[in-house]
């Protein structure tokens, strides 16, 4: 008897929500995760630099001739050409192809070659967050009307 | 489970993340400045430890745990 009111009570709890929920955060989770790695591992748009003085030499030279040695074209700290929308990060010492920002979370900058990966991870992470406080909150409340239930 | 109420978990859970904190700043990283910290990859060890902890325990308290079942939206295949 106790047995069939526990599975009755059991069956008007409707929880098909919750498997679309448990499928759609494992989904969510990982991409996002993927997307993150990509990101981290990612060349985010390094610009080539001179290492050599001959090199550092000729590209002055060249720019000066151009016109156009000024803080805009020329970076000083790498000592080369940079194109437009390429901006010095001083974290990793190094010019990045349209910059975004340098990102202590992905522990990379975000540039040209990552920021559609970053862009992603982000939109997923905010999906995922409220997915996951959502089922946990559920999986506490289930199994106390579990608890409940078989107490009766 | 409850191992403690509130009053003390809450300043106890603070002092832990402080010593976490401050014990990997002070004597693991040892970095001076703010920007120093930007070139170690402390923020994103403690995003990628945080993700991995958050997909063990979705596993064991979600997808394994007793209202699984429930979880997974057939409340009455496993129950009766």
């Amino acid at each position: 008897m106790q047995w069939f009111l526990t599975s009755c009570r059991l069956t008007f709890i409707d929880t098909s929500h919750l498997m679309w929920l448990n499928l759609g955060f494992i989904v969510t989770y990982v991409t996002a995760l993927y997307f993150f790695y990509g990101a981290v591992m990612a060349d985010p748009g390094w610009i080539k630099n001179n290492t050599s003085i001959e090199a550092q030499k000729a590209s002055v030279l060249q720019m000066a001739d151009r016109g156009l040695l000024d803080v805009r074209h020329f970076c000083t700290s790498c000592v080369t050409q940079r194109p437009l929308r390429s901006k010095h990060c001083k974290f990793c010492n190094r010019c990045v192809a349209k910059f975004d920002h340098h990102c202590p979370w992905i522990y990379n900058c975000i540039g040209a070659k990552n920021h559609r990966a970053f862009m992603i991870f982000l939109a997923l992470f905010i999906l995922c967050v409220p997915m996951y406080a959502y089922l946990s909150f559920e999986c506490k409340s289930l199994f106390h009307d579990v608890c409940h239930c078989r107490s009766l | 489970m409850v191992l403690f109420p509130w009053f003390v978990a809450v300043p106890l859970a603070v002092g832990q993340f402080l010593m976490g904190h401050i014990g990997s700043i002070k004597f693991l990283l040892r970095t001076k400045t703010p920007n120093d910290m930007l070139q170690t990859p402390y923020y994103t060890a403690v995003f990628q430890a945080s993700a991995f902890w958050l997909g063990v325990i979705w596993i064991h308290r979600i997808v394994l745990s007793k209202s699984s079942s429930l979880m997974l939206g057939i409340p009455s295949a496993k129950e009766s």
